[in-house]
């Protein structure tokens, strides 16, 4: 098994590993996006709401706000109280949410809530408990996707070089080097098999032939802000391997 | 009514990123080369953006 990271910032990282299955890779993708627990605004408190925005709307819009998640938070870790108390007029946003754990906050100060008018005011105190992507996108820590890595072959002994390929690629990933066709970056190739199509028309039959490999994944991970891209792929594997434990435990008391 | 805090289609928050749009594209900037550089690529967070009428303005003196 190899791993090869093309990008790796906080907000999204992208890997090429080799050796996977495409169900374990779906697996990998489905964790990331469904069980690593999170936290999110859960019940909502309104002391008082006399803005424009209805209490169920208000708590809807407060309950998608990301929150920040420490490191090996789990569902028994402690829910946090977030206070909101903001007069009008003035827009509510997340950097009016007062935390009672400095760990536990927005992502970003931005976020809108409300408007409020002269006179309106809203007060309201904001249970944040950990949960999973699976009950509700509110605990959605990101997202994960995944493609299977090309493999494009030119049969250089009998290309003539006639460049349809070339101009046919929408990618421009196919490019003379001389009297060799190379290809750039074919991480980014999309299997639209225009070269292939264009070939196929210039010549007989097709030089180039464009497949995707069974067992090399280009693994994509966003993340919406709880915790780097690429914790929410150890926090995904480490999920996977809890689950296994408990049910080899289950198995052997079996 | 008022942006919405997170993406309809695929859950990015994208609430925060709404004012910086504004303030750019009011100033004459591209909307395409603002959503670029404000990471919404996918077109579900991109048409969340060009389609929307904020209308919190409108019904802001009525109280519920
Ligand atoms: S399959 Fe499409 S994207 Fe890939 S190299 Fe051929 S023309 Fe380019
Ligand atoms: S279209 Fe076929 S023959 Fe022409 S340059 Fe490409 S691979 Fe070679
Ligand atoms: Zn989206």
């Amino acid at each position: 098994m190899k791993v090869r990271f093309l990008s790796d910032s906080e907000t999204s990282c992208t890997a090429v590993i080799e050796g996977i299955s495409a169900p374990f890779a779906n697996a990998l993708r489905r964790v990331i996006m469904t069980e690593i627990p999170v936290y999110a605004g859960k019940d909502i408190i309104i002391y008082e709401n006399s803005g424009p925005l209805f209490d169920e709307v208000i708590a809807h819009r407060i309950g998608l706000v990301p929150l920040t998640t420490p490191k090996d938070s789990s569902e028994d870790s402690k829910s946090v109280i977030i206070s909101v108390d903001v007069a009008g007029p003035s827009m509510v946003t997340s950097a009016d949410f007062v935390s009672e754990d400095p760990d536990v906050v927005p992502t970003s100060d931005g976020f809108p809530i409300v408007k409020l008018g002269k006179g309106q005011r809203l007060k309201c105190n904001i249970e944040g408990v950990v949960g999973y992507g699976k009950d509700h996108t509110r605990w959605q820590p990101g997202l994960a996707s995944y493609k299977n890595y090309p493999s494009i072959v030119i049969d250089t002994v009998q290309c003539n070089l006639c460049g349809s390929c070339i101009k046919a690629c929408p990618r421009a990933l196919i490019q003379k080097d001389g009297d060799v066709l190379t290809v750039v970056d074919a991480g980014s190739c999309m299997f639209c098999r225009a070269c292939e199509e264009a070939c196929a028309q210039s010549n007989e039959k097709s030089l180039i032939s464009v497949t995707p490999l069974k067992d090399v994944f280009i693994f994509m991970v966003e993340s919406y802000g709880a915790m780097p891209a690429k914790d929410l792929l150890s926090t995904a594997l480490m999920v996977i391997e809890n689950k296994a434990r408990a049910l080899d435990q289950n198995l052997s008391g079996a | 009514m008022i942006v919405p805090i997170r993406c309809f289609t695929c859950g990015k928050p994208i609430g925060h990123l709404y004012r910086e749009y504004c303030e750019r594209t009011a100033e004459g900037e591209n909307s395409k080369d603002v959503l670029d550089e404000l990471g919404l690529s996918r077109y579900c967070c991109r048409r969340m953006f060009l389609t929307h009428v904020d209308l919190i303005d409108e019904i802001l003196e009525f109280s519920v």
